[in-house]
């Protein structure tokens, strides 16, 4: 576990209660979770720091989870992300799919631990 | 006929026989009448001869060779030499004069001067006389004897016996040789006549018998072919090998073949045509079993095809009659051409049924002729309203109309083309629509022509439905439109495809607010929802603290409240989608048995917890399949669910996945309470929950089984149950794999 301290996690979620029950659960696994409110955020926080993951909302004010990961795109950073959205529609996942993100979770359907587990794993992978 | 001839050979043969009896009669009669002729020409002369002597003359001679120089004899002799001269042309060898003296007879030989051989002198006795001599001596009665030998030859000899006094006669001869006799006898030319006349008239009787005869068989013959010709029935005969001996007239017109073409031939080669099976049939089983069958029948009749000369067929009746003829069996042909009969025969009946008709009609029909021609300009208006309502129809329907052809071919465009396209329907006629028109897809792609959805509608015999392409319009505009493609279908055969479209701008953008809503709605609905998880999660895993019992209890009711919540969601967002009509098959190659074991694994907990078994039977060769995942994952959903919600503990619920008759079938059996029967029929209407169910598990949201419904629908599948209450429930879902098409795995 120790050896996590150092990784950061970039919540990009508007909806506080849970980026807050995120944050809770990733501090518990000892790693460091930085929380972006919107897009616009989240793209400050990719620029000034380097995130070992990203949980990425869609639906936000200002820049959505799309323009980010756009944004990624364009400055060719390759960081682990995992979508955390409650948007459930096919047409939804295909955009993600081809913006290169193949990791997508429905938030109502998606226990908080399934999350975790799958941020711990692809930690684990690096 | 046979017969006939050999009796006339028989009296021809009796009739020569008499003719030459006849002739030989007739010879022997003139040699006899010939001979009489001679004998009394000479006898005539010879008394002509004897009249004339003197018989004071003869009185002086004595019998001896004196006589010789006697003047008696000297002028005796001398006149008889001058009597002779003037016979001399009656052949006569001889003229003696005849004594007897005592036994002996003795010449007075007068004349031998035509043979001197026989230069008897005087006196000389006659040794061998006929015998009628004597007589003539003793009777005085003239003689003709001969012909008869002596010893100076054979003659021919008239006597005749000369008084001279006291019953003494001297017998005057005049002699022929037998050899001249003949000669004369010979050279007569009657016989000859007669026997020319008998040959010639024995000829003539003859030529006229053969004449009378030949005519007989040629009128015979002209009989038979007048008759033969003049009727219509071809008429031939044929030995018992099959070979034709006879071809009537009648047969040469109704085969073509003249007599010398079918002389001695096989008539299986003649009027039977081989590839005919009518034809071969007439002859194994009617012809060959008429030759075979001899006793049974003299006379058999068929009707069968037959050949003409031409190779024109023809039905005909065939009769077959055996004759015997030189002691052989012979079938005489009577054949005739039954194909108009049997034609008219039908047509008659018809013509006659159609003149009732005509008839019974041509009453009615001058009434209506009247009505008819009253209406003829009414039709010719209503026609030309017809088509001024199609143009009118054509032109004022919102939507575009384009007619293609076979090839593609643009034949008809109707105004309003123009309108949603700007393509004036006269720049379109005549183009390929491929070229002419682009479609673009949902995501703005040009589509490949060989994808264009007018290539299917030209080989599928359905119509045609899309919802996502988009036109090109000529100024280069995007226009969504909804494309309906019908085939016209002619004798079976696609013709053409007519392309309806219109423009779907507004539609597709109340489609998008309607989709967006729901999308919004479900988001919204979800993202309280998810709080509410969360951190009833959390609780529950002690985060904040350890709970105690009851604490615990109370969060999972909330946590599982929750998770109903958000199944509901689901639910209602699918079931708003399939009513709004934007639920829409997006076929990928779906693996059916990995989505059901996925479901499973999500099920597992309730399984666990009511200690249920689950069965899998998988057809172990299923292929990839095209479907839509997410519907196929919501069947399974529902079905299992269901099956493990209403089912009790410790029940079995047994999956089987497997293909029968072009079908894949989904198949989800328990044992649990099963649906009452009275509610069977409303089991997949949207909200039903049945009766038996409600007090024992509230969780039910009433829309599963109709959203299954009407995915599988969309999927063109059925979907369909047996159940019984408190025994258990089969439920089923099968999916057209000609609609969801198998996919090679090596691909």
């Amino acid at each position: 576990m120790k050896t996590n301290v150092s990784k950061k996690i970039l919540i990009a979620e508007d909806e506080k209660p849970l980026a807050k029950a995120l944050e809770i659960k990733l501090l518990k696994e000892g790693l460091t979770p930085i929380w972006a409110t919107n897009g616009e955020e989240a793209i400050e926080a990719i620029d000034k720091d380097e995130f070992d993951f990203i949980i990425l909302d869609l639906i936000m004010p200002k820049k959505d989870g799309y323009a980010v990961l756009e944004y990624l795109r364009k400055i060719n950073k390759k960081i682990p992300i995992a979508i955390l959205s409650n948007l459930t529609q096919g047409e939804d996942f295909e955009k993600a799919r081809s913006l290169g993100v193949f990791d997508y979770f429905v938030k109502s359907d998606t226990p908080l631990v399934k999350v975790i587990e799958h941020v711990k794993k692809s930690l684990n992978k690096k | 006929m046979a017969k006939k001839s050999s009796k006339n050979n028989w009296l021809l043969f009796l009739d020569s026989i008499l003719i030459i009896l006849a002739g030989v009669c007739i010879v022997s009669w003139s040699y006899y009448l010939e001979s009489t002729a001679i004998k009394s020409k000479l006898l005539a002369s010879t008394e002509t001869l004897a009249s004339a002597v003197d018989p004071a003359l003869l009185k002086k001679l004595t019998g001896k060779i004196q006589d010789q120089d006697s003047e008696s004899y000297q002028n005796l002799s001398a006149w008889i030499k001058k009597i002779n001269k003037s016979l001399e042309k009656e052949n006569i060898a001889q003229i003696s004069i005849l004594s007897k003296s005592d036994n002996n007879i003795f010449f007075f030989n007068i004349d031998s001067s035509l043979d001197s051989k026989r230069a008897i002198a005087p006196g000389t006795v006659y040794k061998n006389p006929p015998f009628v001599l004597k007589t003539a001596l003793m009777t005085g009665n003239s003689f003709v004897a001969g012909p008869y030998n002596d010893e100076y030859g054979s003659y021919l000899s008239a006597f005749v016996p000369v008084f001279v006094s006291n019953g003494r006669y001297m017998v005057i001869t005049a002699s022929i040789e037998k050899s001249k006799y003949e000669y004369v006898l010979g050279n007569s030319q009657a016989p000859f006549t007669i026997t020319i006349l008998v040959i010639l008239l024995l000829g003539i009787i003859l030529r006229r018998d053969r004449i009378n005869r030949k005519q007989e068989i040629k009128e015979s013959e002209n009989r038979l072919k007048i008759i033969t010709d003049s009727i219509s029935e071809g008429i031939f005969t044929t030995d018992k090998k099959g070979l034709v001996d006879f071809w009537s007239g009648s047969a040469e017109n109704l085969f073509g073949y003249s007599f010398d073409e079918v002389k001695r031939k096989n008539i299986k080669d003649i009027i039977y045509d081989k590839k005919d099976n009518a034809s071969k049939k007439m002859f194994r089983n009617f012809y060959l079993q008429f030759i075979k069958n001899k006793k049974n029948k003299n006379k058999d009749t068929t009707e069968t095809k037959l050949k003409k000369k031409s190779g024109e067929l023809f039905i005909a009746e065939i009769s077959l009659t055996r004759v015997f003829k030189n002691d052989e069996d012979h079938t005489v042909w009577v054949v005739k051409d039954i194909t108009d009969k049997k034609d008219n025969a039908i047509a008659r009946e018809m013509m006659e049924q159609e003149m009732i008709n005509r008839s019974n009609e041509l009453e009615k029909s001058n009434i209506k002729l009247k009505k008819a021609l009253s209406r003829v300009d009414k039709e010719k208006n209503k026609a030309q309203e017809a088509q001024a309502k199609d143009e009118a129809y054509l032109s004022s329907i919102g939507e575009g109309v384009l007619v293609i052809d076979q090839q593609e071919k643009i034949v008809r465009a109707n105004p309003q083309v123009r309108i949603i396209l700007g393509y004036d329907p006269e720049d379109l006629i005549g183009k390929n629509i491929l070229e002419k028109l682009v479609l673009v897809d949902e995501n703005g792609r040009q589509v490949d022509i060989s994808n264009r959805p007018i290539k299917s509608a030209l080989k599928e015999n359905r119509k045609l439905y899309f919802k996502n392409y988009s036109y090109i319009s000529k100024s280069g505009k995007i226009i969504p439109v909804t494309i309906t493609l019908a085939p016209v279908i002619l004798n079976n055969k696609i013709i053409g495809v007519v392309n309806i479209f219109h423009d779907a701008t507004e539609e597709r953008e109340v489609d998008r607010a309607k989709t967006e809503f729901v999308s919004l709605a479900s988001h919204q609905l979800r993202t309280p929802l998810s709080s509410i998880n969360w951190y009833a999660e959390m609780l529950l895993n002690g985060d904040g603290g350890m709970l105690n019992k009851d604490q615990k209890e109370y969060v999972e009711e909330i946590y599982n409240g929750s998770k109903r919540m958000v199944e509901l969601v689901n639910a209602l967002l699918n079931a708003s989608r399939i009513d709004m009509g934007t639920f829409f098959a997006d076929l990928v190659p779906t693996n059916f048995v990995e989505i059901a074991e996925d479901v499973i694994k999500e099920l597992e907990p309730q399984i666990q917890e009511r200690e249920q078994i689950i069965e899998r039977k998988y057809d172990p060769n299923l292929p990839l399949i095209k479907s839509d995942p997410k519907m196929i994952r919501i069947i399974f959903q529902n079905y299992l669910s269901n099956a493990v919600k209403y089912s009790p503990k410790k029940g079995k619920i047994t999956l089987k996945i497997y293909i029968k008759k072009k079908q894949l079938i989904i198949e989800v059996a328990d044992n649990g309470y099963g649906i009452p029967e009275n509610q069977q029929d409303e089991i997949f209407l949207k909200l039903f929950r049945a009766d038996n169910i409600k007090d024992k598990n509230t969780e039910g949201t009433g829309l599963g089984l109709y959203i299954v419904k009407s995915i599988v629908e969309e999927l063109k599948g059925k979907v369909w149950f047996d159940s019984k209450q408190n025994q258990g429930s089969v439920f089923y879902a099968s999916i057209p794999l000609n609609f969801n098409q198998p996919i090679d795995p090596k691909n």
